[in-house]
């Protein structure tokens, strides 16, 4: 039975063969060059094939330095020239006003120090005073670039010790300068930071949002969470916590116990914790209805700067009716979300979010 | 002893001339990037990791179906690429065949392992077969009218050929399981399959590359 050798070798390349069937071709290759030849174009023809008909795909970040590591190869860091040359210029600056400041100091020490003439310094009068206005400090290296002119004139008869009282008052006066202007730029930071953790009416910081659905009476729900006396932070993960707060605990008062209603038995909730600074965020998800089977919920965030609802994704189908937590992120620690849609939709690329979709929205 | 293997139809077929060169690493970059990973050189493995992971991972995940294992392919296909580096020969085949043979290897042990029982691909990957031309074109991976004669060779299949090549080198099915995927009886997958390589064949060997 006398077989083309291509056709032999297309079924071994295409993984047709099981392991002894392989096992004997790969023999028979050996000793047939023909064979060999064939199995090596097969192999073209089909690299040929597959190369043409795949689009390609990026693999996932990280799998290079995976693969070095596998391999025990540690790549060599890209030197960033432009981010060293900052650092460098920062640093060579930095160098120059430490210097000149050391110049000018030792300058007012050679001035201090220098060997006056015997007879000069017993001419001086007793004492001299300085006025009492502040001194300034391009003077004052003027007065150190130049002790012979110092000594030549009449200051040259000052005294070591208001000299000394003179630094220290420019000192002083340039570290009061200093301060200043640390003072000015804290408070700017501070102003700043307050803008951004100031707060929003349903908001606390890590953003912690309480999603609840679009119809529910807002003052009804706040009333309730009033009732429990509950703290703020508590009440607010609501549903997600109320499992936990309907254990009986020795620290809560009977009264409130009892009081407390089934609140995650009467609708469905969802409390959104995002830390904006680490880009992380868990959506808990409380008594959401099962979706069908074409339809999936969406997590949207509004936003103070834009006026359409930004995507997060879409929830994993999930068959349980109680709580359940999700992870997300918005993909850039700039985004601050100012609220939280949660809506269901047909499965596919989803709508923005309408009053027929949403399913639950927050801060009201 | 390899022809009484059960699969190799009886029927002889005209053997038509295999174009020569046909996936040549002409610019030879790829070549001498494996002879500097023979050295140990690891700026070439990240070279050669950036020209064809992308296309590696694309046959990776239509062969296995699952994203996570084609990784895990594309990842051990440059390991053992890394270690084989030294062994390879450019008569023997260009560098990205011998790549898609060392991955198909893996592919194929993998396929094995788990009885062939996960593989649904289309519902895992997105699958572009017929993405536009300048997309998917990288001369880097295969010259750029080696690109255009096997998409001009495919296309004078027929669909059911051509469904039937591309599950076969995809690694997707048997050709038993090629037949029950299609609703065809074995021996008319076996001529399709057949007939589809011959009219590659014959109709590459028409260009002289």
């Amino acid at each position: 039975m006398i077989s083309d050798p291509h056709e032999s070798a297309a079924w071994r390349t295409f993984g047709m063969l099981d392991a002894d069937e392989a096992a004997a071709f790969d023999e028979a290759m050996r000793h047939d060059f023909e064979l060999k030849l064939a199995y090596q174009e097969m192999d073209r023809l089909a690299t040929a094939v597959a190369v043409s008909v795949t689009h390609p795909i990026e693999p996932e970040a990280g799998q290079l330095d995976r693969l070095h590591r596998r391999l025990g190869l540690y790549p060599i860091k890209r030197v960033n020239w432009l981010g060293i040359s900052g650092w460098a210029a920062a640093a060579a600056l930095t160098m120059v006003l430490l210097l000149d400041r050391t110049v000018v100091r030792r300058s007012n020490s050679a001035a201090l120090e220098t060997d006056y003439p015997t007879h000069v310094i017993r001419q001086q009068k007793p004492v001299r005073t300085l006025p009492p206005e502040p001194v300034n400090v391009e003077e004052e290296r003027d007065h150190a670039k130049e002790p012979d002119e110092i000594a030549d004139s009449g200051l040259a008869a000052i005294p070591q010790e208001s000299s000394s009282k003179e630094i220290s008052k420019v000192e002083t006066q340039r570290l009061v300068q200093e301060i200043e202007v640390l003072r000015e730029q804290l408070e700017s930071v501070l102003v700043r930071d307050r803008k951004r953790f100031e707060s929003i009416p349903g908001l606390a910081w890590p953003i912690i949002v309480r999603m609840t659905p679009p119809e529910t009476d807002d003052e009804s729900s706040s009333s309730l969470i009033a009732k429990q006396d509950d703290p703020t932070i508590t009440s607010m993960l609501g549903d997600a916590l109320t499992a936990a707060t309907q254990h009986p605990s020795l620290t809560d008062p009977p009264a409130v116990r009892a009081t407390v209603p089934p609140l995650s038995e009467v609708e469905p909730s969802a409390v959104p914790i995002y830390d904006s600074a680490r880009d992380a965020g868990t959506l808990v998800v409380s008594n959401l209805p099962a979706t069908g089977p074409d339809e999936a919920y969406n997590l949207w965030v509004t936003t103070k700067m834009g006026d359409k609802p930004v995507y997060v994704g879409r929830l994993p189908e999930s068959n349980a009716r109680g709580g359940k937590s999700f992870d997300f992120s918005l993909g850039s620690k700039a985004t601050v979300p100012s609220g939280f849609i949660l809506t269901k939709d047909r499965q596919g690329t989803p709508a923005l979010p309408s009053t027929t979709s949403t399913v639950l929205q927050g801060p009201r | 002893m390899i022809h009484s293997l059960s699969m190799i139809d009886p029927e002889p077929a005209p053997t038509p001339r295999f174009p020569a060169g046909l996936g040549d690493d002409r610019s030879g970059v790829a070549a001498a990037l494996i002879v500097r990973m023979a050295k140990e050189d690891g700026s070439a493995l990240t070279e050669l990791h950036g020209l064809w992971s992308p296309v590696l991972l694309g046959i990776a995940c239509r062969m296995l179906g699952d994203r996570r294992e084609a990784e895990e392919a594309v990842q051990d296909t440059f390991v053992r690429m890394w270690h084989r580096s030294a062994d390879y020969d450019p008569q023997q085949s260009p560098p990205f065949v011998w790549a898609f043979a060392v991955m198909r290897g893996y592919c194929i042990d993998r396929l094995r392992y788990r009885h062939r029982s996960k593989r649904d691909s289309s519902r895992v990957v997105p699958i572009h077969l017929h993405a536009p031309p300048d997309e998917t074109e990288d001369p880097r991976v295969m010259a750029l009218d080696d690109w255009r004669r096997v998409r001009a060779a495919l296309d004078v299949l027929g669909k059911d050929e051509r469904q039937c090549l591309e599950l076969a080198v995809f690694l997707e099915y048997t050709q038993s399981e090629i037949s029950a995927q299609l609703g065809t009886p074995l021996g008319t997958v076996k001529n399709r399959l057949r007939r589809a390589l011959e009219k590659v064949r014959n109709q590459l060997s028409r260009h002289d590359f």
